[in-house]
């Protein structure tokens, strides 16, 4: 869910900036405007100098008493789009006209040029200018061409409204930013059920809305989605059921049939009437009946661990203890004849630790891999089983082999918590060693059985099932396995359920 | 029954084959009184008339499951069972262990396996130590022998008496002798189940019964030492 307070965030931030931009964009349009106004000269009909201009071109024939326009001047009034124009004598007469209309008075008392010089004379929007003999040069403009207002206000109010519209700005800049807030509030309110949803999703959670609201469109989508993932997840399901059952029922059904060959292989071994050679090839009967038998429950285990179908049997063990258990028994077993040598290696902190996990797995790998060691080394060979707790963080855990147990442990690592966490396993010998092939296939995917064209490669096939189910095994218990030493060494990590 | 080997043995299984097998291996190991049942309806049967000293049961049978019929021969009497099926799942197994059974054994298996967890479950049924008189054993360590009912060791110099902690180790010891015993396992013996924390006592306990059954006790004959994983005690066990 904190994606979707940063989307909030984000939403507000956005509409401050939106309202910064819009001023911004405002007072530029502004000042663009302005600067085209003067450009194009437009405002020439109320420019004072252009009516002072054409005043000054007024002059009076000393001889006549005549007022007379220059050509000039004409001109002036004419470019500036001024309707008419008209001198009036402080006797209240008008002693020069130029396209003066019939509408407008002749004569004017103090009152008419106390109205017209504010406002307009009859519509007409006029400047008035004194001449130097004390007359008004009145310059006319054609009606409606031009808007006048004068504006007055006391000096305090002027103060006041310059103050308080600085307030102003900032209480729209506030309210803005408030109703942004309130928006992106009620935007939170209304995304994050959906929000939820999808993160249920992501999580494989099964998702209902009632598809009511802003966001209704949305939520039926994501819950559809939901179905249909549900759905196709229950097909994956049932496919890999169908397929782990299809594995157990074959194994269940080879194993009375595979019960009567061994059964009988293993009386005829040791069926004194018969010859040497006869008890000789029942035994070996017999070896490969049991060989069968384990790849069998290997397949059978493989199987449900890739599809989850095995439930993990988790109590408390002591990884010690544990380790000193299996490789009792297996000195005990007779399995390892005099041929082999069996070195035991537990680190000291290993002791103490105790951990939770399915003892039941962990021998079955630990069975693999030191019968592993027997059996492809049938010569004999030395093992060696090392042990010691590996640190709390699985991502400290050896990508390099060299990093494993076994090797030199770094101080950092020896002083990590004993406790919790989980530790290695190295399972060593000094014989052939598992073929890169073989490694490669066993690490190389994560549910992938083995290819078969490539298992017809080797001619080592139970070492690829056996050492696939370790691997798994390791998985379940959170770790890894890996291999060391041209794969004359198998190492796992096992970590606490 | 006198002895083991007299023991009446139903096989239910309804592999007339597997039947057939069954019957030769334990024919060939002295077991003189073997039947066999092809269904839960010939097992009832069979029990009907006579209850056998042992049962062995398949689980898929033609007209039920052997869980139930286990439950059925509960119900009619306390014959030992041991399961022997073709299913692996740690379900089954525990289902049928949890029913009561003796033992259980997934198939294939080695006849030889099944004859001697066969006569286990006899020898713990029929003749549990204690109810006969069983013959009281020495074990003889060289020139030295422990006697477990006096707790003491007897050797040309005299006897020395075992603390019951040394008695306990010994005892332990004895019942695997000739395999390795874990530390723990020992450990576990003595103190039960918190018993971390005992190394070093243990290792006192060791070096003093060493000294009173080893001839050199620096240099162990008998009760030797498997590095990094527990004792064995070497020695045979004599009647007396």
């Amino acid at each position: 869910m904190k994606s979707m307070f940063k989307i909030t965030v984000r939403y507000l931030l956005s509409a401050c900036a939106l309202v910064l931009f819009l001023i911004f964009c405002n007072v530029f349009m502004l000042g663009i405007f302005t600067l085209q106004l003067y450009e194009e000269e437009r405002t020439a009909a109320i420019d004072i100098s252009h009516q002072n201009a054409a005043a000054e071109e007024l002059k009076r024939d000393e001889r006549t008493g005549e007022y007379a326009m220059s050509d000039a001047g004409m001109q002036k009034m004419k470019e500036t789009g001024q309707a008419f124009a008209m001198l009036i004598a402080p006797s209240g007469d008008v002693v020069w006209e130029w396209r003066l209309p019939e509408e407008i008075a002749r004569h004017y008392s103090l009152g008419d040029v106390a109205g017209f010089s504010r406002w307009y004379l009859k519509d007409y929007p006029v400047y008035v200018r004194r001449t130097e003999d004390g007359g008004l040069f009145v310059s006319g403009y054609p009606r409606d061409s031009v808007w006048r207002y004068s504006i007055e206000m006391e000096m305090g109010d002027l103060a006041l409204f310059l103050r308080q519209s600085g307030v102003g700005f900032l209480v729209n800049l506030f309210l803005t930013f408030a109703l942004a807030l309130l928006f992106a509030v009620r935007f939170y309110r209304i995304l994050k059920p959906v929000g939820q949803g999808i993160d249920a999703l992501a999580e494989g959670k099964r998702v209902h809305f009632k598809t009511r609201g802003m966001m209704s469109d949305l939520k039926r989508k994501i819950s559809q989605t939901s179905v249909l993932l549900d759905e196709q997840k229950k097909q994956l399901e049932s496919r890999d059921q169908a397929r782990t059952e299809w594995i157990a029922g074959v194994s269940h059904d080879i194993r009375t049939p595979l019960s009567l060959i061994l059964g009988y292989a293993e009386q005829l071994e040791r069926d004194g009437a018969l010859p040497e050679e006869c008890r000789k090839q029942a035994g070996m009967m017999k070896q490969q009946s049991l060989k069968i038998r384990k790849l069998i429950e290997d397949l059978n285990l493989t199987s449900k661990l890739s599809y989850h179908m095995q439930p993990l049997r988790c109590e408390k063990y002591r990884p010690a203890a544990f380790l000193r258990k299996m490789a009792a028994e297996y000195l005990n077993s007779g399995e390892m004849t005099e041929e082999y040598a069996f070195e035991f290696d537990l680190a000291e902190d290993l002791e103490r630790m105790e951990l939770y996990g399915d003892t039941g797995l962990l021998e079955r790998a630990a069975d693999n891999l030191i019968g592993n060691c027997i059996r492809h080394n049938p010569e004999g060979c030395r093992i060696r089983l090392e042990a010691k707790p590996c640190p709390a963080d699985t991502k400290l855990c050896p990508a390099v082999p060299a990093a494993g147990p076994g090797t030199k442990a770094s101080e950092a690592e020896r002083k990590t918590d004993a406790s919790g966490g989980g530790f290695w396993v190295r399972i060593a010998d000094n014989g052939k060693g598992i073929p890169e092939d073989v490694q490669k296939m066993v690490l190389g995917s994560k549910k992938e059985e083995p290819a078969p064209e490539e298992k017809r490669e080797t001619d080592q096939k139970p070492h690829v099932m056996g050492l696939f189910v370790v691997k798994q095994i390791a998985e379940a218990h959170g770790g890894r396995l890996w291999f060391e030493e041209n794969g004359r060494a198998v190492c796992m990590e096992i970590r606490s359920l | 029954m006198k002895q083991i080997r007299d023991a009446r043995i139903l096989i239910t299984d309804d592999n007339r084959e597997l039947q057939k097998m069954v019957k030769e291996i334990l024919m060939s190991e002295g077991f003189g009184k073997v039947s066999a049942a092809g269904s839960c309806a010939e097992c009832l049967a069979y029990l009907a008339d006579q209850i056998p000293d042992l049962v062995i049961l398949d689980i898929g049978l033609p007209d039920g499951d052997g869980f139930g019929l286990m439950q059925e021969i509960r119900r009619r009497c306390e014959v030992p069972v041991l399961f022997l099926s073709a299913r692996d799942e740690d379900g089954d197994r525990l289902l049928g262990l949890g029913l009561g059974a003796d033992d259980y054994m997934t198939k294939p298996f080695l006849a030889r396996e099944l004859v001697l967890r066969i006569t286990a479950i006899l020898r713990r049924t029929y003749f549990p130590p204690g109810r006969q008189e069983e013959p009281a054993e020495v074990l003889v360590l060289g020139g030295r022998s422990v006697d477990f009912a006096a707790g003491t060791v007897r050797s040309a110099d005299g006897e020395t008496a075992l603390t019951a902690k040394e008695l306990t180790i010994l005892k332990k010891l004895y019942e695997n002798r000739g395999r390795i015993v874990t530390f723990d396992a020992i450990s576990q013996a003595v103190w039960g189940d918190f018993y971390y924390g005992y190394e070093n006592t243990l290792m006192v306990h060791i070096r003093r019964l060493r000294e009173k059954v080893e001839e050199n006790p620096s240099k162990p004959q008998w009760l030797v030492t498997v590095r990094g994983l527990g004792y064995k005690l070497e020695g045979e066990a004599r009647s007396v």
